[in-house]
């Protein structure tokens, strides 16, 4: 309760998204659905598609800490219908996936073609949830969010990738790694959001093995620069601030988006109604084409309703394996959860919640209290698909489930049966 | 086409001393004056979360037949990408005269790659801009002549150089109709750290005596600002705060 207040004051007002938020709410309430508030709506147009005033009014109610350095750069040029973001030409939205014999060639010096591109945006919009979903997806999976060098630099190295944490897919091409027509028309090594959150092949998983520190110090190494203090990000994490303050997260899973208050690990970004995370892919996407173009915006909202009904596929996910819970240890797990646990961890939100000061955590408080992004806080996270999401907390510092209740972490000691019953019931969700 | 743009980056400095005889609006208003009335709202309510886009140029309000008048607005831009070329940006001390020095020749990496370079990811500064020709009559030779980066917490003025003046990847054209409307993207050099600039320079210089534990003392950005001239005219457009490239952004 006390958070949720806590928000209502803090969060920038944009009071009419905050009533649709809660008209969504209510909906899916009264209908019963289970799919999250985002989700449950599946609005068939969106405020987003209609006009910059709309765009800008969700990022305004977005960024609820305005003077964050991450928020000045988005509100200074996102969502004006004369001037900044909105004036750029649309991105192209064609590529094809990067292929092992591409990798060959780039080793052997040998450049990189163009070959055929499969244009994504469609001629016609979907009609039905499940066409947008599936546009979605293909946005996620083959939509090139921006070039780099070291990207670039890693395509060309194929020998490196079991070391760096890149696996090939069995027919040949590269998860996350797709070839496009780049400015000045070059074909370009580009990423995809599946490059991180694609982890095991799953769409959506955070990867794990990933090394995104080592693949950037090892490019820069041979450009002859010392990054070597990306090694110690370690597989499946990274820091995507720039404001030289070391602050490194987990790569996160996608589930339970539909039901998320705030996006990123420090809750800079309040999700106040459908339309939010489309915003935040655009600008991204602009930023990374080094805000000379923009994406197309059916796009941008074709994955945001993908994300928010993204459901993790369980039977390829491993769970940490424990002994098979009875289920009157469940039935225990869950009436101790509702009574320690519940009050931060929603069950009705997909097991997610609100912000929570990160001084009364014992966790790193660095990526809370990073000056481009840092909030004070963390945001409780949706614990969906939890057994299989090791390593845990927003820095994958916690081993194991087993540790993490152990730790205390912050409802204080329980005895070993209470921990157990809770493992049981975490094993179910 | 490097040799055309040095030579019209030349004529606008040379043009530049003669214009400011002339009564052209050199400073830029907070508010564009030209907007619709729903995003006057809209700038104004940002006004309060950093700095508003300042694109600056009040339309001349008396349009008689035979008057020339062009506007700027801001579009787009960051700072680049030096990490890997840091003999490229911009030297600690700054360029006296923005325009006027000449890129450092054939190998300058950062300038003549605009994209990943070498795949070292060395990346030239960027400022889009458009400009409109709402005047009654066309413009001709319009060029840029003053070209600088304005440091936080107090706009310390350091002048840079551009590298290349283009629209769709061309040099800007000669003459511009009336109504035409073009967008004009300036490649410069931009700073390896604006950070560190600050920091190096706050014994040194007195613009950076201020509290650096002030407000804007972390911000890796700059604004910038952009004059352009077409006889007999001047317009000026100043970004909101740009950033380097980043190498993650999400
Ligand atoms: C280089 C790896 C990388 C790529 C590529 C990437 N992400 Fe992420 N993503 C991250 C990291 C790391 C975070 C956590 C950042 C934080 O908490 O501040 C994150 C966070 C997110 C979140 C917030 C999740 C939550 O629960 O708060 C979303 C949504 C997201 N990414 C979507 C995307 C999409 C969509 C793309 C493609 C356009 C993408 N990401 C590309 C690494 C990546
Ligand atoms: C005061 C609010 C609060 C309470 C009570 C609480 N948690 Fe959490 N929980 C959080 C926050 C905040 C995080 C994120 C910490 C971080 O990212 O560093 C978190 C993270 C977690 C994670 C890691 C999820 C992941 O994917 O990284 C698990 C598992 C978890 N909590 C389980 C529990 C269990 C089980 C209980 C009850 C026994 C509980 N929590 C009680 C706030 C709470």
């Amino acid at each position: 309760m006390a958070l949720l207040l806590l928000r209502t004051q803090l969060v920038h007002p944009a009071s009419r998204y905050r009533l649709l938020a809660a008209l969504t709410l209510l909906l899916a309430a009264s209908l019963g659905a289970c799919d999250g508030p985002l989700a449950a709506a599946e609005p068939a147009t969106t405020p987003y598609l209609e006009s910059a005033t709309e765009r800008r009014a969700l990022l305004e109610a977005a960024l609820w800490q305005p003077e964050l350095p991450y928020s000045r750069e988005l509100l200074d040029s996102y969502g004006f219908s004369d001037l900044g973001w909105e004036l750029l030409p649309e991105q192209t939205s064609a590529s094809r996936p990067l292929t092992v014999t591409d990798a060959k060639r780039l080793e052997a010096g040998l450049g990189l073609t163009l070959g055929e591109l499969t244009e994504h945006a469609p001629v016609e919009l979907p009609t039905s949830r499940a066409g947008w979903r599936a546009l979605g997806e293909t946005v996620f999976t083959q939509l090139p969010l921006r070039e780099d060098g070291y990207l670039t630099w890693l395509a060309s190295r194929p020998s490196r990738w079991p070391d760096l944490g890149v696996t090939p897919n069995a027919d040949g091409t590269v998860r996350g790694l797709v070839v496009f027509q780049a400015r000045n028309s070059r074909p370009a090594v580009g990423v995809t959001c599946v490059f991180c959150h694609g982890g095991d092949g799953i769409v959506g998983r955070g990867d794990r093995e990933l090394d995104v520190g080592a693949i950037r110090a090892e490019h820069a190494a041979e450009g002859g620069r010392d990054m070597s203090e990306l090694l110690s990000w370690g597989p499946g994490r990274a820091d995507v601030t720039d404001d030289g303050v070391p602050s490194v997260t987990a790569i996160p899973d996608m589930w339970g988006l539909g039901h998320a208050q705030y996006l990123n690990h420090s809750g800079a970004i309040a999700v106040s109604a459908p339309g939010t995370l489309a915003v935040r892919f655009e600008t991204q996407y602009i930023k990374g084409h080094r805000m000379r173009s923009r994406p197309a915006r059916q796009l941008m909202w074709a994955m945001e309703r993908f994300l928010t009904g993204l459901q993790p596929p369980r039977e390829s996910l491993t769970p940490t394996p424990s002994p098979t819970p009875t289920s009157d240890a469940i039935r225990a797990g869950r009436q101790q959860f509702n009574a320690t646990c519940a009050g931060c961890h929603a069950p009705d939100a997909g097991f997610s919640g609100g912000l929570v000061a990160a001084d009364t955590l014992a966790v790193d408080p660095a990526v809370a209290t990073t000056p481009e992004r840092g909030t004070g806080s963390y945001k409780v996270p949706s614990l969906i698909a939890v057994s299989a999401n090791a390593p845990y907390f927003h820095d994958g510092s916690m081993p194991s489930l087993e540790a993490l209740l152990e730790s205390g972490h912050p409802f204080g000691v329980l005895d070993t049966q209470a921990r157990q019953h809770l493992l049981a019931y975490l094993h179910t969700l | 086409m490097r040799t055309s743009l040095l030579t019209l980056l030349i004529a606008g400095v040379a043009l530049s001393g003669c214009l400011e005889a002339f009564d052209a609006p050199r400073e830029g208003t907070s508010d564009t004056a030209d907007t619709t009335s729903d995003t006057s709202d809209t700038s104004a309510d940002t006004s309060d979360t950093g700095n508003p886009p300042d694109t600056g140029n009040p339309p001349d309000t008396n349009s008689a037949p035979g008057n020339p008048s062009f506007s700027l607005v801001y579009i787009s831009g960051h700072l680049g990408h030096y990490d890997s070329c840091p003999d490229q940006a911009l030297p600690a001390a700054g360029i006296d005269g923005a325009g006027q020095a000449e890129p450092d020749g054939a190998s300058d990496d950062a300038a003549n790659c605009v994209d990943p370079c070498g795949g070292w990811g060395c990346e030239a500064a960027e400022l889009n801009l458009r400009l409109i020709n709402n005047g009654t009559v066309p413009l001709t030779n319009v060029v840029l002549t003053d070209l600088e980066l304005l440091l936080a917490p107090d706009d310390f003025t350091l002048p840079t150089r551009a590298h290349a003046v283009t629209v769709d990847g061309d040099t800007l054209p000669t003459t511009l109709g009336v109504g035409e409307v073009i967008d004009i993207r300036v490649q410069f050099t931009g700073l390896l750290a604006y950070r560190d600039y600050r920091s190096a320079n706050s014994d040194s210089d007195g613009a950076f005596d201020s509290d650096c534990a002030s407000t804007n003392c972390g911000i890796n950005g700059a604004r910038v600002r952009a004059v352009f001239a077409s006889f007999p005219l001047k317009q000026e457009a100043t970004s909101p705060t740009l950033y380097p490239v980043t190498d993650i952004d999400t």
